[in-house]
Parts: C-alpha cells; sequence; structure tokens
C-alpha cells in the first residue's frame, strides 16, 4: 500500500468543467473548454461498428465510413477534406468493432466549420450508385493493400479473431470478405444511414479553445432539426466461456520473419478487470526494461521483438502479445522461453521497482492523453460510450493507482493460462 | 433552392507565440524555458551543433549509429541500469542525427525531472559506446539499407540530393562499406568533438518555472566542462556552382511506376525570402488544391498525387517536387511539372489562390504549438539556424504580408527551369526513349553506379 499513498502524494488532481448536453433529438454534446492555443477539436461517434453487421454484410462499417466523404446537400464530393486542410486543419475517420468516429481539428476561429461539416453529412448524405461503386472498389483497393499484402495483417485483421470468438459479432472480419463486399447493395447503404446515423445513436465532443455558450448555440443551430431515428437493435455479444487452448499454425507470404502471437481473452472494458489488466500490460510490455524484452531480446536473443497491448471491448476483448523471432532462432524456443516469463509472471508479484515504473508510466500516459484536444475529444466520446461517465477521463487514473502488486499478480493467474489462450504460429511461406 | 456556403471564418486568428525564458551557464551551454505548468511533466531536447555533415565521408553513418548506441552504456552502468533508471520515472529518452544538429529527447514526469535529469546527464556527457552494443547496431543500420534498396522513393531522394548537393557533405549517404568502418573509437571521437556544453541548447518546457531550471541546470550541467579551446571544426566545402538542367535515370527492372523527383537548389533555412518561397510553394504544390496536384492529378490523371515541398538545411536548400506516374506519361508528366514551374513564374496567381495558401499557413501555426514541446522545437529551430530572436512572434505577419508580386518574383528569381535536377526511378526498358526525347539522360543502377544506357 506504500505505493497508493506515494502516487497520491504525486499525482496533481486534475479536472475540467465537462459540459453534457442532451438535443431533444437524442445527440448527446459533450463540451470541455481549454487550450494554451487556439485549437479546437471536433470528433462524432457513432455507436456503430462491425459487431452491428449482419450474416453475409461484412465490412459495412468500415465501407460506410467511406461514403461519408462522398459529398451531403451542401458538401461536394471530396471537398470535407479541402475545406479542413485550406484552413490548416486536420481531419480523419475509422471504424472499430463497436463505433466508428469522424473528427477535426482546426483553429478555433473555424469551429462553425467543422460542426457545419459533421451536421451537413449526418442530416444529408448523398448516396448514389456511382459513389457507391467507386468506394467500393477503393475498398477492395485498401483490402488488397493493407490485409492481402502485408505481413502478418491477416492475423490481426481476421484471423485472430476468427479462432478466438465463437460469437459472430466480434468473430468476423472488420474490413469486409471479397465476396460480401460485392455483394452489398446501394439500398443496404441507404438503409445503414437511416437506422445507425441518426443523432440519438451518436456522441459529439467539442474540446479545447472555445466557449461553452457558442459551442451548445452554434450545435442547435446545425444539428437540432435533424430528426432522431428509432434506437437501433441491440446487439448480443455473449460468448460462451473458453474451456481449451486454441491453436493455429498459419503460413504468411510476406512474413520475413516468423512470429509468435498470443491472445488471452478479458472481460469487457466496463468491467473492474480492465484495471489490473491494463498495469499487467505494462508490466510484461511497456519499455525496454519490461520483462519480455529483456528476457526475449536482450538476453536470450531469441527475439527481434515483442509487442503487447489491451483491446477491450463492450463485450469480451482480448490481450495479445506478438513476439517476432530473431533471425535463425527457433519457435519452439521462443515458445519455451515466454512460457517461462508468463508462469513467473503467475508465480511472483511484480517486485517494488516494478510496481514504481508501472505506476509512473500509467501516470505518465494519463497526463499525456491530456495534452491535445483531439485526444481528450475522443477520450470523452470514448468514456461517454462505454461508462456513460465523460467525467472518467480526469478520475480513471484514480481507480489504477490504489492497486498494488498482488492486484496486478492476481490478474496474472486469472487471466494468463494455456485454457484461456489462443496461439498461432506464424511461419513464412514456403517454409523457413 | 441554392447551396448554403460552408462558413469560413476569415478573420486572422489571434495566436500570439508563447516564447521562451533564456540564460547561459558559465561553461557556455544555452538554456531555453517554456514555462506552460498545464500538466505536471516536462519536456526536454538538447541539441548540438553537430550533424551528419562534419562527419568524415568514409564514416557516412557514424551520425545514425552514434544516436542508436548513445544509451546502451556510461562510465557507471550498463544499458539495462539505465532503461530501467528512465522508465521507472516514468521518462523516455531517444536520440537522433540529423544533416546539421544532433538531438537528445525525451520527458519526465514534474517530480521525477531531477532524477531523470540526471541520468541525462550521464548518457550525454560519458557514454562508452559498447562494443557488442555497436555491432549490434550495426547489423540492424546494414538491414535497414537493405530494404531501403526497394524503395523508389528512398533511391530518388539520394540521387537527387547527389544532383542538387554535388560535392557538398549534404549530398554523402552511408553505405555498406562505411557502415562496416566505424569503429567504437570513432564514436567516441566524435562525441569528445562535439559534445560540448558550448556548441549545445537545452530546452525544457512544460511545468517547470524559469527559476527552477535555472538552479536545476547549474546544479546538473554547471560542472560540464567546457573545452579549453573550441573544437576544431572542419571547414566543410563551399557548394558547387548550380547545374544547367539534367535528367538521371536509376533503372528498375519491371518498376509499374516511374517516380519523378525534381529539385532546385534554394537559400538556406535563415534566407529573409522565406516566406514568400513558403506561400509560393503552397500555391504551386503543397497539398490537394495545390497547381501540380490540381494539374497532374485531377485534369490529366498522370498520378495519384503530386506535390512540392522546401527541404531547407543550415548552409543550403531546395524546392522538391514528386509524383509517381504511370510509365507510359513520364516524359508528359516531367513536361507538365515544368510547365508549371514556368507559369508561376511569369503569370501573376489568383487573389484566391494567395488568400487559400495564406489561410492554410496561418491557420496550422497554433495546430504546430499545441504542446509546450512543439512550443521548444521551434525556439529550438530559430536558435539553430540563426534566425531573428523574435522571428515566431513575427511570423504570422510577414505570411500575412506577402503579395501576389512577391510570389511572381519569387518563382521567377528562384524557380529556374534551366536549373531544374531531375531524378526518375523507373523501367529503362519502358521510359528511356521518352526522356531522351527531352534531353541527355545518364542511367544509374539501384547502387547508384552509373551504367551503359
Amino acid at each position: 500500500m506504500e505505493n497508493m499513498i506515494g502516487m497520491e502524494k504525486n499525482r496533481r488532481v486534475l479536472s475540467g468543467d465537462i459540459t453534457r448536453h442532451v438535443l431533444d433529438n437524442g445527440l448527446v454534446v459533450l463540451v470541455l473548454p481549454g487550450n494554451t492555443v487556439p485549437v479546437v477539436a471536433v470528433d462524432v461517434w457513432y455507436k456503430v461498428g462491425s459487431k452491428d453487421e449482419q450474416p453475409g454484410k461484412s465490412g459495412f462499417a468500415h465501407l460506410f465510413e467511406h461514403m461519408m466523404f462522398e459529398g451531403s446537400e451542401n458538401v461536394g464530393k471530396g471537398e470535407h477534406m479541402k475545406l479542413i486542410s485550406e484552413v490548416g486543419g486536420w481531419m480523419n475517420a475509422s471504424t472499430g468493432k463497436d463505433r466508428t468516429n469522424y473528427f477535426e481539428v482546426v483553429p478555433s476561429n473555424q469551429l462553425a466549420l467543422a460542426l457545419w461539416l459533421e451536421a451537413d453529412r449526418m442530416r444529408s448524405l448523398k448516396v448514389t450508385r456511382e459513389n457507391f461503386e467507386n468506394q467500393r472498389d477503393t475498398v477492395k483497393e485498401e483490402r488488397r493493400m493493407r490485409v492481402d499484402n502485408a505481413p502478418y495483417a491477416p492475423v490481426f485483421y481476421e484471423i485472430l479473431d476468427e479462432l478466438a470468438f465463437q460469437n459472430w459479432a466480434y468473430r468476423h472480419s472488420l474490413i469486409g470478405s471479397m465476396a460480401d463486399l460485392d455483394n452489398a447493395r446501394l439500398e443496404d447503404v441507404i438503409a445503414f444511414h437511416q437506422r445507425y446515423y441518426r443523432p440519438n445513436n451518436a456522441i459529439l465532443a467539442v474540446a479545447g479553445d472555445c466557449r461553452v455558450d457558442d459551442v451548445l448555440a452554434l450545435v442547435n443551430r446545425y444539428f437540432a432539426a435533424i430528426p432522431a431515428g428509432e434506437a437501433p437493435p441491440e446487439v448480443d455479444l455473449s460468448e460462451p466461456a473458453q474451456k481449451s487452448e486454441i491453436r493455429r499454425r498459419w503460413e504468411d507470404p510476406f512474413a520475413p520473419l516468423p512470429a509468435l502471437v498470443m491472445a488471452f481473452k478479458i472481460p469487457p472494458r466496463t468491467s473492474a478487470a480492465y484495471y489490473p489488466l491494463s498495469l499487467l500490460e505494462r508490466w510484461l510490455g511497456e519499455g525496454e526494461s519490461a520483462r519480455l524484452h529483456r528476457r526475449l531480446v536482450e538476453q536470450e536473443q531469441v527475439a527481434a521483438q515483442v509487442s503487447c497491448w489491451l483491446d477491450p471491448r463492450l463485450g469480451p476483448g482480448l490481450f495479445t502479445l506478438f513476439v517476432q523471432l530473431a533471425p535463425g532462432r527457433q519457435l519452439e524456443d521462443l515458445e519455451r522461453i515466454l512460457n517461462e516469463e508468463l508462469e513467473r509472471a503467475v508465480q511472483t508479484s511484480p517486485s517494488a521497482t516494478e510496481m514504481e515504473r508501472i505506476h509512473n508510466q500509467s501516470l505518465a500516459e494519463y497526463y499525456s492523453k491530456l495534452e491535445r484536444c483531439f485526444q481528450k475529444a475522443d477520450l470523452l466520446c470514448l468514456y461517454q460510450m462505454y461508462s456513460g461517465r465523460p467525467e472518467d477521463l480526469f478520475e480513471e487514473i484514480g481507480r489504477l493507482e490504489g492497486l498494488g502488486a498482488e492486484d496486478v499478480q492476481a490478474a496474472a493467474q486469472q487471466f494468463l493460462i494455456p485454457a484461456n489462450r489462443t496461439v498461432i504460429e506464424i511461419v513464412p511461406a514456403g517454409g523457413r | 433552392m441554392g447551396k448554403e456556403k460552408p462558413p469560413i471564418s476569415d478573420q486572422i486568428i489571434d495566436f500570439a507565440y508563447p516564447g521562451t525564458d533564456s540564460f547561459a551557464l558559465d561553461n557556455g551551454l544555452t538554456v531555453q524555458v517554456v514555462h506552460q505548468p498545464v500538466l505536471p511533466k516536462v519536456f526536454f531536447r538538447l541539441g548540438f551543433r553537430f550533424g551528419d555533415k562534419l562527419v568524415p565521408r568514409e564514416l557516412a553513418g557514424a551520425g545514425d549509429l552514434l544516436a542508436s548506441t548513445l544509451k546502451k552504456g556510461t562510465a557507471h552502468r550498463g544499458y539495462e541500469e539505465i532503461v530501467e533508471g528512465i522508465e521507472r520515472l516514468g521518462g523516455e529518452l531517444d536520440a537522433a542525427s540529423s544533416p546539421d544538429f544532433f538531438f537528445v529527447a525525451g520527458e519526465f514526469l514534474a517530480h521525477t525531472l531531477e532524477e531523470g535529469l540526471r541520468l541525462v546527464r550521464e548518457v550525454v556527457e560519458e557514454p562508452v559506446f559498447p562494443e557488442e552494443e555497436v555491432a549490434k547496431e550495426r547489423q540492424i543500420q546494414l538491414a535497414e539499407l537493405h530494404n531501403q534498396k526497394s524503395s523508389p522513393a528512398y533511391l530518388a531522394s539520394r540521387r537527387l540530393y547527389k544532383m542538387v548537393f554535388g560535392t557538398h557533405p549534404y549530398a554523402v549517404f552511408k553505405d555498406e562499406s562505411s557502415l562496416a568502418r566505424i569503429q567504437r573509437t570513432h564514436l567516441s571521437g566524435l562525441h569528445a568533438q562535439y559534445f560540448r556544453p558550448e556548441d549545445a541548447v537545452l530546452m525544457v518546457g512544460g511545468d517547470l518555472a524559469p527559476k527552477e531550471a535555472h538552479g536545476l541546470a547549474v546544479q546538473l550541467f554547471g560542472a560540464w566542462k567546457a573545452s579549453k579551446q573550441r573544437a576544431q571544426r572542419p571547414t566543410l566545402p563551399s557548394l558547387d556552382s548550380t547545374q544547367p538542367r539534367r535528367i538521371h535515370l536509376i533503372h528498375r527492372p519491371q518498376a509499374a511506376q516511374s517516380t519523378l523527383y525534381l529539385g532546385i537548389r534554394l537559400f538556406a533555412r535563415n534566407h529573409p525570402d522565406y516566406e514568400k518561397m513558403l506561400v509560393t510553394n503552397k500555391i504551386l504544390g503543397g497539398g490537394a488544391s495545390g497547381r501540380l496536384f490540381m494539374n497532374l492529378r485531377e485534369e490529366k490523371g498522370y498520378t495519384y498525387g503530386a506535390y512540392s515541398q522546401l527541404q531547407l538545411h543550415q548552409e543550403a536548400g531546395f524546392w522538391l517536387a514528386h509524383a509517381d506516374v504511370r510509365p507510359e506519361v513520364t516524359a508528359a508528366a516531367l513536361e507538365t511539372f515544368q510547365e508549371e514551374i514556368l507559369r508561376i513564374g511569369t503569370e501573376p496567381v489568383e487573389t484566391e489562390e494567395l488568400r487559400t495558401a495564406q489561410r492554410y499557413l496561418m491557420g496550422i501555426f497554433p495546430l504546430q504549438n499545441e504542446t509546450a514541446s512543439s512550443v521548444a522545437r521551434l525556439a529550438l529551430e530559430q536558435i539553430f539556424y540563426g534566425l531573428p530572436e523574435d522571428y515566431w512572434r513575427h511570423y504570422l505577419e510577414r505570411i500575412a504580408q506577402v503579395s501576389i508580386e512577391d510570389v511572381l518574383q519569387t518563382a521567377s528569381r528562384y524557380l529556374r527551369t534551366e536549373h531544374l535536377q531531375i531524378a526518375v526511378v523507373g523501367d529503362a526498358d519502358k521510359i528511356l526513349a521518352q526522356l531522351q526525347a527531352l534531353g541527355p539522360v545518364q542511367v544509374f543502377d539501384v547502387n547508384d553506379h552509373p551504367i551503359q544506357a
């Protein structure tokens, strides 16, 4: 418990005035003013991801993300990007298993422009056959480039989820199969927008240099008249308990070196287990002094690189390790030594030095996330969606620093067990 | 019903560059502080007036090796202890070499800063470059070099640097034999010669008041010894005179595209015409609304994208334009590039084009200054390139003042097609004849050795 007292002493308690306002059409608006420079971020999360797709229509949520740049009533094709970049701003969008987001970061005198652009496409997306076919081809090209032609990519885009999950919602490919993309119809696109891209299924966050009254006035002007839709159907994300290890060997046509992927099932992001798990991930894998890098890369020189990450979701997620074999070494040796390290984590708790590192790194990451307005806006949306508590942006760190070495070890004992894992041995195609 | 117009603001953004507090220690170390106590962490960046240009030609790549082995061991502790020390404090530490300067940078939590900087001091002042770590890093760089040879952009850029800078060290690139020559003694030699307080600037930014920064700097770096006599710096060869237009082709068998890199030698970063050139380039080729993009991609469909940018160093620089095009339109695309370069130097640009370029350059400035570390980066740029002390305070004004006449004069004065250097990477079997119709062509292989056409 000494750690905890120390951490409280060293953490500056940060807070901010988060305004939460819900429009009559159901749009949740979050505003967090404050920045050292005249820059503001606008971020819209739609609560739709690949989990909402139907069998035979994989890849739809992501294909749709592309359609959102094809123009709306007052914005021409490609004009969104052009308008934002011409004022010196930047923008992007991304699709995940649970959600899709769209954002702009602009000089704060251009806040109205960013909000107007988001409202125009929420209200009046222009869907034509030509745009649709054009974007479907673009997505197929993206698939070829990102998934089919890149080393290790098929494992993380598709193979791992297909092995680890039984429930189709998380099991299927986010980018979609070529066959499903070919079968997508224009009517589906229109129906998708009507069902999911409604204000009542969205969260809008504005963070940075702004005044709450100005933001709410602009949001009212641009978004209030957009009609609500019916509540989208709930998706069952439940997953049968895993009883034994799942294992597969996969030949990668592009991998320069063999690699080992080991993924452990973890509970949803909203579960209390998330916090010790996030410390466990740091303990094993965060930095050059963490156990996995030190043992596998530096001491045994059996790995060229090692990385690990948590992928928490609304439903069950994964804690994944990716280890690339060092040239001239054997995959069997790598797995044996990796297993020794995982076993050591189960048997012995982190040292005081390791706990100090873990807590200080968590604190450093927490502060870094509050450094730029885009990250703040994105996290406000995330917390609103997962916990309904945007103030977790400031408060969640408190749940991490209360944890000690025994909690981290307990998480290792609960989750780092062979029966809970999926293992993929990646070998370069055509032998080693 | 007509379309609604996008609500774009024409009001000039009100942004005062935050600036720094500056002082010097007795040993010559300059320290600058960006005090932004928003979050309890502190960024640091220690810059040295040492860059790849000062490395002997036969040891090209020593700057990169020095950067990657700097934290691999000191007189008092080994690599494991160093990284554990940094990471235990929630800190980060990295080093990088560039043509003109060398940087050691990272950050710590406010309450671990002092302990962290103690380690940084040791790494910077007392590195030992252990033999086996140097050997390990050399292997990594050789592997990277091998990978780069399959990158058309790398091949084209390397050739263009040689065409633009001739015998100047900016045109020197590391290769297998130079990497093989570098020994740990070379690294410690360079370190002893150039890593000195009087040639360094320490930038700190974040939750640290100038007074505390002063105390910390004196305590940690005050005992760093200045050399009795200033290190002998080699005299760099002066730049060759500008070459007439040339075309060099790197033959890459079976290349599915031709990669075009075009360059015209320009002034150094601290030239008074910099902002005029920045606006001119934005109109010509900076981004998806630039003329190059509009013509080569939107109008002619030769390419997925065509852009240009300024590559300015301490002694000189160049204007760089590039595009990947279908092999059959290689020569046509080069002609289009030349037409656009000629046009911006002979016809005044439209008012709206100029305003759009200025709005972009002014709008992006606050975005580039959102963190204390980015402010510190600009402050270091001001010092190292010898820009006026109040440079960043008047930067937006200078952008706003550029006129249509300025753009015309800047383009006609600096962007002269008779000095255009053209590097093409592509399949000679498909494109050599086309290129020869434009003028004489010299052909190279992927190792950059001349071959018979």
